[in-house]
């Protein structure tokens, strides 16, 4: 009896130490990034002097803003209808184009011109460095039972509505003033310039070709054999432009852009 | 306790030695001007806006269960201020209408002759919990008949207020009731109604049968012969009389009738 009340002391005793140990440990490295955190918010500080003073708005972390939508009731129960097949699918396929509605829903809570911020503000990352997502807009499509949020399948089904060449004109004129016009010169340099003028080279590459069927039909099989969607994305995009018949639109409206920050 | 101390010892060295994801010198070298700055904040900004509409989608679908709604009910009482807000005009009549005349448990386009006798003025105020529902269109077929059967509910029918609302109205219900619209839908009815009145007012003892006689389908069936209201695909004619001779309004309905059936005539 007592050997045993000496051996569960010991025991005990090592069991104290080894939990002292890890939380000395604990509170070394508690300090350290405490430390490490003055140092950062020193150098942006200085940072801060070199810079416009709104650059540091950009740090701040990534994040939502919880955004209560106003839906009418009916609207209410057709949306969660919908949503318990996303819930159970990941997917809206059987979900009776609901997703029409929470966009409309979308649109008339935050506004049209806002979605289509929010679209931009999709399309680039604000980490490390600000650029545009290299897999735009693939990402949207990225299988859809697995990665494909309900975020992107909004942003999608929005995007959709754009197939349309003459609504796509028709709303291209309509913001386009407002976005040239908060989107500067350098702005448009930096992020969207390099991305529009390889869609605008790869239109006039197609163009070019005698004969694009043979040429598509290349580029299609490299892409399936080779892995490389990604890569000739920018070929592939304007055979299915041509396809839903507004690659000439959007072809105009490319060139209109680039005419625009040419100035 | 050990065991504690490790693992959150663990867990501090994942969350305080992970590398900062900012990098600031690479966002000085790119030289923006407030202006962009403020851009691509807007951007930002509302791209967590949809963020946050995503994740109250999420949550309303997560805490949505169909039966802690009164969804139905909420659209219900809407359907209802909606009628009582065009309450007389044509649109409102063509609604009215149209919800009497068709059975939505038949779907019949005759409801007249799925009405049973027990098809009758309400005799309490309706306020019925609509169950299980989320089909709107049914929604709104509930929610008019509900309308119109309260309506049936707090309408004055002493013989002195039908007469009343008859005479100021029946410019307005000839115009509003085409001839087509009424040989449609009312002339069955308006004949049988005349029809069977005539009929049961010449039996000597009519008065004492429907004095003493509640609505109830199998005993109407009797009066005056069981052949003659065998004649008829429904009951329902023979019921409604009951309840005009027990309203004491059944002469002025007659008579309202018969200039209705003369009206489209001719």
């Amino acid at each position: 009896m007592k050997k045993a009340i000496i051996i569960l002391g010991m025991a005990s005793l090592v069991i104290f130490g080894g939990a002292y140990y890890f939380m000395q440990k604990s509170s070394n490295l508690i300090s350290k990034s405490d430390q490490a955190v003055l140092n950062t918010v020193e150098v942006i500080n200085n940072v801060k002097k070199t810079l416009p003073k709104r650059l540091v708005k950009l740090y701040r972390k990534d994040g939502y803003y919880y955004k209560n939508l106003d839906l009418s009731k009916e609207n209410h129960i057709i949306i969660n209808n919908c949503l318990q097949y996303y819930v159970n699918d990941n997917s809206f396929e059987d979900a009776n184009r609901c997703e029409e509605l929470i966009v409309d829903a979308i649109i008339k809570n935050i506004g049209e011109v806002n979605l289509i911020k929010a679209l931009i503000g999709d399309v680039i990352s604000y980490e490390n460095d600000i650029s545009l997502k290299s897999n735009f807009p693939r990402n949207l499509f990225s299988n859809a039972s697995y990665n494909a949020s309900l975020k992107s399948q909004l942003i999608l089904t929005f995007i959709n509505r754009y197939r349309d060449p003459v609504k796509l004109q028709t709303e291209f004129d309509n913001y386009k003033l407002y976005f040239f016009d908060i989107i500067s010169k350098n702005l448009y340099t930096k992020l969207f310039e390099n991305y529009l003028n390889t869609f605008i080279e790869s239109y006039d590459e197609i163009q070019q070709q005698e004969d694009k069927e043979s040429f598509f039909k290349r580029i299609y099989y490299e892409a399936e054999t080779k892995n490389r969607q990604g890569e000739l994305w920018n070929l592939t995009f304007w055979k299915r432009r041509e396809l839903e018949k507004n690659d000439q639109i959007i072809y105009s409206i490319l060139k209109e852009i680039k005419a625009h920050y040419k100035n | 306790m050990l065991y504690h101390e490790y693992v959150g010892y663990a867990e501090r060295v994942q969350r305080y030695t992970k590398e900062s994801p900012m990098n600031v010198e690479n966002v000085s070298a790119m030289n923006y001007t407030n202006e962009d700055i403020n851009t691509l904040d807007s951007f930002m900004v509302m791209r967590n806006t949809l963020l946050g509409c995503e994740t109250f989608l999420k949550e309303s679908v997560a805490n949505y269960n169909p039966s802690d709604f009164s969804y139905a009910n909420t659209l219900k009482e809407k359907f209802i201020t909606q009628l009582e807000s065009i309450k007389f005009t044509q649109p409102y009549w063509d609604k009215i209408l149209t919800s009497f005349y068709t059975d939505r448990h038949s779907e019949k386009s005759n409801a007249l002759t799925a009405y049973d006798a027990i098809m009758r003025v309400p005799t309490t105020y309706v306020d019925d919990d609509i169950d299980g529902e989320d089909n709107i269109e049914i929604i709104e077929a509930i929610s008019t008949e509900e309308y119109w059967k309260r309506q049936l509910f707090q309408f004055d029918r002493s013989a002195q207020s039908i007469e009343n609302i008859w005479t100021k109205n029946k410019a307005f219900f000839y115009t509003f009731m085409s001839k087509s619209k009424y040989d449609n839908h009312c002339k069955i009815v308006v004949t049988d109604l005349i029809e069977i009145h005539t009929k049961i007012t010449e039996e000597p003892n009519y008065k004492e049968f429907y004095k003493t006689h509640n609505v109830n389908d199998s005993i109407f069936h009797t009066f005056p012969t069981t052949q003659y209201v065998n004649t008829f695909e429904y009951s329902w004619p023979f019921s409604f009389w009951d309840r005009r001779f027990e309203e004491n309004n059944d002469e002025i309905v007659f008579k309202i009738l018969k200039e209705i059936n003369n009206h489209y005539q001719n």
